[in-house]
């Protein structure tokens, strides 16, 4: 096993074993190592992209505005300075005011405005924080500027951070004096990928809780800027949504309830305590019973395929525990987890989640992926774009997590048979069988 | 005139039959008129002025990527070659998921990992440690140095901290490590022009590092440009029947359309791609072919500047026009007569085009794409009796205008003709005009959606459709699938189905 493993950090793969052991993580990639990470200009537009009712402009060369337009699977309208070698050398700045304006003459309805800082304005020192402020005065809009050139920090996580960092210190609290119904609630950290808010607020909506903001999923200028007035906030994705959460917390005094809607374990357990929280004990046993009637004649028919097999996952770090929970719903066994940008917490959580034996490993480079998948041959792969042709290369199966290709949402009851029937295709394609006869 | 027609098979039977009269001839053009519908219900015009990107600063939706992208495209067609980017974790990974969404392959390129030490200190330190890390673990035959803005803008000396990172390497690892490995330095800063510029610098360097003169052969030097691997098979093709030997450059063909093989070798390297011998005895060849050229055009001039080898650059073999003109070129360089085989081909597609032009004469059709391949599409659609009459590139390119020109000229049209725009102002010129047709890659999909003017994908990128990269637009097979491609669209789109059934 070790024979793939001579970077620096040695100790980024680890194996469950009696004693707790948690890899090595938060720390840059080797340079010269095929990473899976991305940056943090990659972090910040993941976040904010679907902000669709604001003026995205990217302050950079005309690339990085290029990459960014698409997130999530899904093409959005992006503004670009697109600086040339004179701005480089003279500064970017009066490009910069003049794109602010032009852009704010052919979207007169946004309401604000976002500014991405890149390695080249990053690297030129251009003082866009301060014509962001100018800019503001002058046109009446709400400009915020994003620093995520995309040297900082060691991954996109960095860039979510900044993001929501963003959101908090320009957005959220500027909202107009809103009545606060008694079962509001915001979601921090689910991305509505294929639709998953939607599920989500109508799962919430059978316990008539209501969701007002779902962060960045579904969220326009009303949702965020009255973000603090909700009685809770529900944290789904710990790893980039914890230090918002956390924030409002302190800030307003918001408590918030870290749920998952990962299979029907988590979505029964995250439900009940939901209601816990609002003295809806009762709805949500009802919303429970009638969720998980309506998949039982689905799972009955997938399960007992899927059961015992062996799993590996590689993706973001999204709800890496959660995932494995919802595959030991599924009878499946994980025999390597790791992620590109975790942080200590999520792997803590993990680790309590897997069973003995199982491989740990944090930013793992394109050689260590192919050594582990070639070792511990699992029967299926989840992981990122990326990585699912690598493993068809080897015969694998593989399984998008989270951007689902042709698969419908993930989350609540629906989801799970969503999910086991994506995962059974996955294994039982017929492709895999005449591949090993060739 | 008559209530117009909402196209696209929305028509039900009861709609058809409220209506006052149907043509007995058919439906004419001008019934085609298709409702333009704005984005979203507040969708506001945009002033007039600032609708030409000449007059704007800002770029809205750009038809073009950055330039290390399209010097990594070239370094992947490079047999056992692995990019390394000298630049942020976010300079890789983007174009990686970039030819996953278009080739549905792995592609291997290491980053140097840029941190906030770096953009004080230079990537002096990145450089020297991740060449070693890259050769220890890969052993690639090839490593393409790339550098992108940040690493640009800090102004690193790759050439000098390169010859550190040999020493270093020769040290450590003795040295055959330097025999086995090579390396070449390509300076792709984004800010001074596109992917297509990329390439362009790419196979300028790949060249002028590795080719070399010794003993002249038979053989001629393709640079095909960012074409689909489907073309260069097609290309391949071409040679064969021609019976002459080609040395082609960036041969993504193995590289990027790589089969499904079990048990699959560690580490994982594409089988196919253009060999080191290959390109140094590009020196040697006796005529250089440069497809497209805005990319490829400086490596073929290289090569002719220095080793006195003839180029022939562009036009992309596209089309009746271009394919001719590229056979005939070929066929002179070599002394070879033109392959019966060929004639045939050239015959076949000729017949395609007589049996179809009652579908395609006088469509009104709107181009964008790369320049090469936007110049070659125009021509043929003209010679499919269609009208192009918005013609948008991405990237800025005299050549381009003068191609599209010249085809203009030939077939009376006076095109609009928008070079180096953005997708914004092609849409908005697309809007006004009645257009019938669209040829365009994935990033013109929403504007056809929205407008309600079918689309036929081709150029680059191709990401929502699958297959595209196996499939090749040059030469005259090319063209029979281009032509196919583009009379079905229209027999889909214009026609209900009940009146194509003979």
């Amino acid at each position: 096993m070790n024979t793939c493993l001579d970077y620096n950090t040695e100790t980024h793969l680890v194996q469950k074993k009696m004693d707790i052991d948690l890899p090595l993580c938060s720390r840059p990639s080797a340079s010269g190592k095929i990473t899976q990470r991305s940056c943090a200009f990659y972090g910040a537009r993941w976040m904010l992209a679907p902000l669709e009712d604001a003026i995205h402009i990217v302050h950079g060369p005309v690339g990085c505005a290029s990459y960014g337009g698409t997130v999530r699977g899904r093409s959005f309208p992006v503004f670009s300075t697109a600086l040339e070698g004179k701005d480089i050398v003279f500064g970017g700045a009066k490009r910069l005011i003049k794109t602010i304006k032009e852009a704010r003459a052919i979207m007169p309805h946004a309401r604000y405005c976002f500014v991405y800082a890149t390695c080249s304005t990053g690297i030129i020192g251009d003082d866009i924080d301060g014509i962001c402020r100018d800019m503001e005065k002058k046109l009446g809009l709400s400009i915020i500027f994003v620093n995520c050139p995309g040297f900082i920090g060691y991954s996109q996580a960095t860039g979510h951070r900044i993001a929501y960092e963003s959101l908090l210190n320009r957005l959220i609290g500027k909202g107009r004096r809103r009545a606060i119904g008694d079962y509001d609630v915001n979601i921090i950290g689910d991305y509505n990928i294929n639709g998953e808010s939607e599920v989500l607020k109508a799962l919430l909506g059978e316990m008539g809780v209501r969701v007002r903001c779902v962060f960045t999923g579904q969220a326009d200028y009303e949702g965020i800027t009255n973000a603090h007035r909700v009685r809770l906030n529900l944290l789904i994705c710990q790893n980039s949504g914890r230090f918002l959460a956390e924030a409002l917390q302190k800030r307003y005094g918001t408590p918030y309830l870290e749920v998952t809607f990962l299979g029907p374990t988590q979505t029964m357990d995250s439900l009940r305590k939901i209601g816990h929280f609002f003295g809806l004990e009762k709805e949500a046993e009802r919303a429970i019973a009638r969720g998980y009637r309506a998949i039982r004649p689905g799972l009955d028919r997938f399960l007992p395929r899927l059961k015992g097999k062996r799993a590996a996952l590689f993706f973001g770090a999204a709800r890496m525990a959660s995932l494995i929970k919802a595959l030991d719903d599924i009878g499946m066994e994980v025999v390597f987890t790791g992620s590109q940008f975790a942080d200590l917490p999520t792997y803590r959580s993990a680790l309590q989640a897997v069973s003995q034996g199982t491989y740990i490993i944090d930013d793992a480079s394109e050689h260590e992926l192919e050594h582990l998948l070639n070792d511990l041959r699992p029967d299926v792969f989840m992981g990122g774009i990326k990585e699912q042709y690598l493993s068809h290369k080897f015969g694998i199966g593989f399984c998008c997590f989270p951007q689902i290709r042709r698969a419908g949402p993930y989350v609540g009851f629906h989801g799970f048979l969503n999910f086991a029937r994506y995962v059974n295709n996955a294994l039982y394609a017929p492709v895999w069988r005449l591949a090993r006869q060739g | 005139m008559t209530t117009p027609l909402k196209l696209n098979g929305r028509l039900t039977i009861k709609d058809l039959n409220a209506l006052p009269e149907i043509p007995i001839e058919g439906i004419t053009y001008d019934q085609m008129y298709i409702e333009k519908q704005p984005i979203c219900p507040e969708y506001i015009a945009p002033d007039p002025n600032i609708i030409p990107s000449s007059k704007r600063t800002v770029v809205i939706d750009p038809g073009r990527i950055c330039m290390p992208f399209g010097a990594m495209w070239a370094s992947v067609g490079v047999h056992g070659c692995i990019p390394f980017v000298q630049g942020a974790q976010g300079c890789t990974t983007y174009p990686r998921y970039t030819f996953s969404r278009i080739f549905r392959e792995p592609v291997s390129i290491a980053t140097a990992s840029f941190q906030e030490d770096t953009a004080v200190f230079g990537g002096r330190k990145n450089l020297i440690e991740g060449l070693r890390n890259l050769i220890i673990r890969y052993h690639p035959e090839v490593i393409a140095i790339v550098t992108v803005c940040s690493s640009e803008i800090i102004g690193d000396d790759m050439e000098g901290y390169l010859e550190e990172a040999q020493d270093a390497l020769e040290e450590e690892l003795g040295p055959d490590v330097l025999e086995e490995t090579q390396f070449v330095i390509i300076h792709t800063p984004s800010f001074e022009g596109s992917h297509v510029e990329g390439y362009n610098r790419a196979a300028k360097a790949f060249l002028k590092t590795m080719a070399r003169r010794t003993t002249p052969n038979n053989k001629v030097n393709i640079i095909p440009g960012m074409i689909t691997p489907g073309d260069i098979r097609e290309i391949k093709h071409i040679l064969r029947l021609m019976d002459i030997e080609g040395n082609i450059l960036f041969d993504i063909s193995g590289t990027l359309d790589c089969p499904l093989r079990l048990p699959q070798a560690m580490p994982y390297y594409p089988k196919g791609g253009t060999k080191a011998e290959d390109m140094k005895d590009m020196g040697n060849s006796m005529m250089t072919f440069a497809l497209c050229p805005d990319e490829g055009g400086a490596g073929a001039r290289y090569l002719e500047k220095r080793f006195k080898i003839p180029a022939a650059i562009g036009p992309v073999p596209l089309g009746i026009h271009n394919t001719d003109i590229f056979i005939k070129d070929l066929a002179e360089a070599t002394g070879r007569p033109i392959a019966d085989e060929i004639k045939d081909e050239r015959g076949i597609l000729i017949d395609a085009m007589a049996d179809t032009f009652h579908y395609t004469m006088g469509i009104r059709v709107a181009i964008y794409g790369d320049p090469d391949i936007a110049a070659a599409a125009t021509r043929f659609c003209c010679e499919l009796g269609m009208e192009p009459v918005l013609i948008g590139s991405g990237t800025e390119s005299k050549q381009f205008v003068k191609d599209v020109w010249a085809a203009a000229h030939e077939y009376n049209l006076k095109p609009t003709i928008l070079n180096g725009s953005d997708m914004f102002e092609w849409e908005d010129y697309l809007k006004k005009d009645k257009i019938d047709l669209i040829l365009g890659n994935s990033k013109a999909a929403n504007v056809s959606k929205e407008a309600d003017v079918p689309l036929v994908r081709i150029g680059f990128p191709i990401y929502d459709r699958v297959g595209y990269q196996r499939r090749a637009y040059v030469g005259y097979r090319g063209g029979e699938y281009l032509l196919d491609l583009i009379v079905n669209t229209i027999l889909d789109s214009k026609f209900p189905d009940d009146r194509v059934h003979q």
